[in-house]
């Protein structure tokens, strides 16, 4: 939700399925670049040194640290929700009713509980 | 006296709030509260921080350093850190009963937060910090009061103001305050407003928005 509404905002296109991978055309500047190097890093693997310097190459050094720091503080957020169980909040719940069913997200393990 | 998080002198142009705020982290996890001493909460930053980098392999191929941990922390640690994605209600409901909830949730925050701090020297290209000594300082932990159950594993504070997901470790103050301090800092930056659809950083607010959606979903993590 927040990526098609931060979108907009700036009057940018976007590609809500290139979240769950395989796409490309993310509409987003340097968006297979920023997809790359937070795939690399979450999984651990030994492409994350030349999808780093594809990043920093991209975007320079200030913009590569903040990507930095948004992929790795993910990597906690998302275990943070799913130690707690935290359900959607109602707004949330509402207004990405359709992209979840599109996307698939809602066969996600921790569907079960955020749901509500 | 040891200086940690060297990011500028090590040459990365990382912003001082975040380093003042990971150094505050590393301090804040070497201290005690009633429900860990130091070197408890030292020893879960230890196994967290190993169950995660064993991630990819399969759960009888890992190895960890000896704890003196009991199994119920060690399975809370292990699991958050290497498997959130198959927690489960009844998992959790397993461990709050053994451990106690407010006890779960000061390991979590601990967990939580060294993955983020070491998934970021990663993300730069740097080794793993140091962890500190354990420190004879005894936080002081409260429970918050205002909680209750809001359909979560464990009860949270209601009404909360601010983004939902940053009350989930409402149940003890300093615990939400450990990691929501680095998410401060690590995602929206001290001069950005979550709330705002336009940031004026380095990355577009898109951007970060598509990375972080990325990340969510490869760790399939539906919130």
């Amino acid at each position: 939700m927040l990526l098609r509404e931060s979108s907009q905002a700036i009057g940018e296109g976007y590609n809500e399925a290139s979240v769950m991978g395989g796409q490309h055309q993310h509409g987003v500047a340097a968006g297979d670049e920023l997809v790359a190097f937070g795939e690399a890093l979450t999984l651990g693997s030994a492409n994350l040194v030349d999808a780093r310097d594809r990043l920093k190459a991209q975007i320079g050094g200030a913009g590569f640290v903040q990507a930095a720091g948004i992929a790795a503080i993910f990597n906690g957020l998302v275990r943070t929700a799913d130690s707690t169980g935290i359900p959607l909040d109602d707004n949330m719940r509402d207004a990405t009713e359709q992209v979840r069913a599109t996307l698939g997200i809602n066969d996600f393990a921790g569907a079960r509980n955020t749901l509500g | 006296m040891v200086q940690y998080f060297a990011y500028v002198e090590d040459g990365y142009p990382v912003p001082s709030e975040i380093t003042q705020t990971h150094r505050a982290s590393w301090k804040a996890i070497a201290e005690g509260t009633h429900h860990w001493s130091s070197e408890q909460r030292l020893d879960i930053a230890r196994q967290a921080r190993a169950a995660r980098q064993q991630r990819q392999e399969l759960p009888f191929n890992r190895h960890y350093p000896v704890s003196t941990l009991s199994g119920a922390a060690l399975e809370a640690t292990r699991t958050i850190a290497a498997d959130a994605a198959k927690i489960t209600r009844s998992w959790t409901s397993m461990q709050t009963a053994e451990l106690g909830p407010s006890a779960y949730i000061e390991l979590v925050s601990i967990v939580v937060t060294i993955t983020a701090i070491d998934a970021f020297a990663e993300a730069l290209g740097r080794p793993h910090e140091p962890l500190p000594p354990p420190s004879s300082h005894i936080q002081e932990s409260t429970d918050n009061t205002e909680v209750t159950d809001i359909g979560a594993y464990v009860p949270m504070q209601d009404p909360w103001q601010g983004p939902n997901v940053s009350r989930a470790l409402s149940l003890v103050g300093s615990a939400n305050a450990l990691f929501m301090s680095n998410v401060a800092v690590m995602y929206t930056g001290k001069d950005q407003d979550f709330g705002e659809m336009v940031w004026d950083s380095p990355l577009s607010r898109p951007q970060v928005e598509l990375l972080a959606a990325r990340v969510s979903s490869i760790n399939e993590c539906f919130y």
